[in-house]
């Protein structure tokens, strides 16, 4: 029964033009866009990470964000830095403590990461964007 | 046509096990984002006295009046103090003795901003910045506050620079600090200071400050470089 059902499944998908190309890319896309939703959407370089002087490192895309952190060796100052699609840049912070944070974005999509405002290599060096 | 069968099952078996692999290689993909390369320049740390024993308000033998805090407060400042994986202890803040949190600051900015702080288990001060509704807006945990740096401070626009939201410094102080001004544009500008945290918004369209110069109670001024947001290479 269970058979006959597989088979009828199967031949209906060879009638169709590059079947197993899209049996392929479905199955792919089943498995990757729960995983995506379920998994931590935590991003992020470090935790030994060098930052270069004046370095951005934008840890993920175009997203809302929940936090995004920096870890770095107190002196050397850190921002945690955000541009939105239109290229704008917003909200981050300027210290030298430890670690440096800002909070969600209130549901506005942007890139996060951070950026290192100073002229020393950095390290060792955490930036985590929280999805 | 039984034979074509078996095919048709074996090459779909195909497509479904290549379709797993290339889901297993993205996973991989995003796990291996992480970048370690272990060389680099380290900055000494700045030598002081722990920043919970430079504020009066965390040691209990003063005259500050501050507000308790709010559950958001809280929140935040539970979340900035939560160890985070791989990370050098030296970094780390601490846990957050919130028996000893308080808001510092209330209600200050057009945002009606708070700044709350706590002491950690390391000495250090934490202290995050919650909005009038209660979203957390960022902070950070200062360990040292020294003869030469007497305040740590946070350079914040919540939203988009020059729209929105004006940009504002905020921070704490040591119990030194008689006064603290904000240099924007060539002018002195006085900051709310009380409860050994002060505060300071700019005026709109501006994210440029030269510097704050901190009056210290034996009469001598202290001046820190801050900067401005700066433009940063597009993404």
């Amino acid at each position: 029964m269970i058979r006959s059902l597989i088979d009828k499944c199967v031949a209906r998908i060879a009638r169709i033009k590059h079947p197993y190309l899209l049996v392929t890319v479905l199955t792919a896309g089943c498995l990757i866009w729960p995983a995506m939703a379920l998994a931590s959407t935590t991003q992020y370089f470090g935790p030994n990470w060098v930052m270069n002087p004046s370095q951005t490192a934008w840890t993920g895309g175009l997203a809302v964000r929940i936090n995004n952190y920096m870890y770095r060796p107190a002196g050397d100052r850190g921002i945690t830095a955000y541009q939105d699609s239109s290229g704008t840049q917003f909200g981050f912070d300027d210290t030298t403590g430890n670690p440096v944070h800002s909070g969600s974005s209130g549901g506005t999509s942007a890139y996060s990461g951070c950026f290192n405002y100073s002229n020393n290599y950095t390290y060792p060096t955490l930036c985590q964007t929280d999805y | 046509m039984k034979h074509k069968s078996a095919r048709n099952r074996l090459a779909f078996a195909a497509s479904l096990a290549a379709g797993l692999l290339i889901a297993l290689a993205v996973g991989a993909f995003a796990a291996g984002r992480e970048s370690t390369i272990p060389t680099g320049a380290r900055t000494a740390e700045p030598v002081g006295v722990p920043a919970a024993k430079a504020m009066e308000v965390f040691n209990g033998t003063g005259q500050s009046s501050t507000a308790q805090i709010s559950n958001a407060g809280t929140a935040a400042l539970t979340a900035l103090t939560t160890d985070r994986s791989g990370v050098s202890p030296d970094l780390l803040p601490g846990q957050a003795d919130l028996t000893k949190a308080a808001t510092l600051l209330s209600d200050v900015g057009q945002g009606g901003w708070s700044l709350v702080a706590a002491p950690t288990t390391k000495g250090k001060v934490c202290q995050e910045v919650i909005s009038s509704t209660g979203a957390d807006q960022g902070g950070t945990c200062t360990a040292y506050l020294t003869d030469t740096r007497p305040v740590s401070f946070m350079l914040m626009d919540v939203d988009y620079l020059n729209a929105g939201q004006p940009a504002f410094v905020t921070g704490v102080a040591s119990d030194d600090v008689q006064s603290i001004a904000v240099m924007v544009g060539g002018m002195s500008y006085p900051a709310i200071l009380q409860n050994n945290a002060f505060f300071y918004q700019l005026p709109n369209n501006q994210t440029s400050i030269s510097g704050i110069e901190t009056t210290l109670k034996n009469g001598s001024t202290v001046r820190t470089t801050v900067g401005a947001l700066v433009p940063l290479p597009s993404q």
